[in-house]
């Protein structure tokens, strides 16, 4: 019996699929939570000018950019990152812990306690990064989803929430 | 309490990864190591239970190319380990991952001896002298049936006895998916040997405060887990408990000299073809009532591992190690109930009085540690003979 062989593992269509229409909608969501949002502007408006981070999936995975431009507005650069300057790198080690993340069975604090993130930039930045997403991920989500996926939900007024939630899903959704 | 004046040494080079699909970690770790064509071993068991499925699933997107081999018998031999190092040569891999317990572990440290250097460093290494070479990476993926040696620098080959630091894996995935239900007798032996490993580290003389650290995790850890999986082995997270135990007591055994239940064990099983964890088992109360009669500070901290912090601090400390004893005792009861034809005495093995005395100086010459006198062997050995649990 020949028991040698040789396996070239398939791909995960559904799935990489699923993690780059999340990072679309994350991304653009982080732009306009940055208009709308003071927690989140002050978080940007404390990292340095023409910051840049991406949030991608290894080794070859989705991906999402967000950058600040020079007048100081955060902007939603796309997935490729080719001829970007990023200063900070936030890659999920594989697909099976980005659909951990994104199906909010973990948080992103909680994955990156479990080894499942690789951040390659400056650690407060990578802080500011990861308090921005729980803040997004608090007006996307549902509180009962939400909860799986922030590290502590806040305590915000119910009127504030709707609105900003509103805003932020014209503006992930229609650009607006 | 730390002594100053103590020197230790310690060493642990294994990166552990454990937990909810820790396997998919496995290309990232195996870039890091600068590999980029790994070849997994495993046994046809394995393979039939679907496990080059699940590593397949867990290379996903990975672009990467793996080879398999799931042909490791249970006694493997210096031709197989000939055979599989023209395969790895030939088809340009770079890595080992070894999935299973000690069979394929030992081919997999011994493959990698070869493929790093020369098939002929297996006699090499076997006749003491060191390896020159650095090792290729070897990824160890341990399920629960195992030999008390895969995550050490020990490995057997035959007639070929392996030690060296640099066997010892660079990497190890602990997953659920991995650790599969095996039989209750299997899943007894595995962890009653890593409770040996465990207790025996913590009573020996060359204990250190991370030797301690290790023991204490493997004994808490079968203690929490060991009857909840023998009653439901469909329990994943006592299973993937008990293969982290046997982790720790491994590290924690190879940092020190083997103990006499472990070498006791493991040759009463080369006679009588039962598996060593089941006989340490057996043997492990007899050598805990030598150890408790001499009354030494080690044998009153047992409790705390086996017990608890809080059973630990609840308890006299002159009733300590007595404590200790019934509780592993209790526990072996309750394990000889739950596994069938699970042996009651040395005897029940096919062992002969007369055969004692053979084993007390095997016993004597091979590693024990020298406050051991053939005596205490030899009581202890007509106690597991004589007594039946």
């Amino acid at each position: 019996m020949n028991y040698y062989k040789e396996i070239q593992p398939g791909s995960k269509p559904l799935k990489q699929a699923y993690v780059a229409l999340m990072l679309w909608f994350v991304g653009r969501a982080i732009e306009a939570a940055a208009r709308v949002d003071e927690a989140v502007k002050a978080e940007f408006d404390g990292l340095a000018p023409g910051f840049t981070f991406s949030l991608g999936v290894m080794p070859q995975g989705p991906a999402m950019i967000v950058g600040k431009d020079a007048q100081g507005q955060v902007k939603y650069r796309g997935w490729n990152r080719e001829g970007q300057k990023i200063d900070l790198q936030m890659k999920i080690k594989n697909l099976e812990g980005a659909i951990l993340m994104f199906t909010f069975q973990e948080s992103t604090a909680v994955a990156t306690a479990r080894n499942r993130l690789i951040v390659d930039g400056e650690v407060p930045a990578a802080c500011a990064i990861v308090r921005v997403l729980d803040i997004v991920e608090v007006y996307l989500l549902p509180k009962l989803i939400a909860k799986l996926a922030v590290k502590r939900y806040p305590d915000w007024s119910c009127g504030e929430k709707i609105r900003n939630r509103i805003r932020i899903y014209a503006g992930a959704v229609l650009g607006l | 309490m730390f002594e100053s004046q103590r020197a230790y040494a310690f060493y642990s080079p294994t990166k552990v990864l454990s937990g909810n699909k820790a396997l998919e970690n496995l290309p990232v770790e195996l870039d890091g190591m600068n590999a980029v064509k790994p070849l997994i071993l495993t046994t046809p068991g394995l393979s039939a239970r679907g496990m080059e499925k699940v590593m397949a699933s867990a290379f996903g997107d990975s672009n990467l190319t793996i080879g398999v081999f799931a042909g490791v018998p249970p006694l493997p031999d210096l031709m197989l380990v000939r055979e599989l190092y023209g395969f790895y040569r030939d088809n340009g891999y770079d890595a080992i991952i070894a999935l299973g317990g000690g069979p394929v572990m030992d081919t997999a440290k011994a493959l990698n001896i070869a493929v790093s250097g020369r098939p002929e460093d297996l006699e090499v290494l076997a006749a003491g002298k060191p390896l020159t070479k650095k090792l290729r990476p070897l990824a160890a993926i341990p399920n629960l049936d195992l030999s008390g040696c895969e995550m050490t620098r020990y490995a057997s080959l035959g007639p070929l006895s392996l030690a060296s630091p640099a066997l010892i894996p660079d990497l190890m995935i602990i997953d659920p998916r991995t650790v599969p239900a095996e039989e209750r007798k299997t899943m007894a032996a595995t962890a009653l040997m890593s409770m040996t490993q465990a207790v025996e580290a913590c009573l020996h003389p060359g204990r250190n405060p991370l030797t301690d650290a290790y023991a204490y995790g493997a004994a808490r850890f079968i203690m929490e887990n060991i009857l909840a999986v023998l009653r439901s082995p469909s329990d994943r997270k006592g299973r993937l408990a008990l293969a982290n135990a046997a982790f720790f007591a491994q590290t924690s055994f190879d940092n020190l000299a083997p103990g006499v239940v472990y070498e006791l064990g493991i040759a009463i099983s080369r006679s009588c073809q039962t598996k060593p964890g089941l006989i340490m088992g057996l043997l492990l109360p007899h050598f805990l009532l030598l150890e408790m009669r001499k009354e030494t500070a080690a044998a009153k901290d047992l409790y705390l591992f086996i017990g608890g912090p809080e059973a630990f601090a609840g308890t006299a400390a002159e009733a300590s190690s007595r404590k200790a004893l019934d509780r592993i005792v209790e526990v072996l009861l309750e394990l000889q109930s739950l596994v069938t034809d699970f042996p009651r005495s040395i005897r029940d093995l096919g062992i002969n009085k007369e055969d004692l005395e053979g084993l007390v100086a095997q016993g004597s010459a091979t590693g024990v540690r020298g406050e051991y006198d053939p005596q205490d062997i030899r009581n202890i050995l007509e106690k597991a003979w004589e007594t039946r649990f």
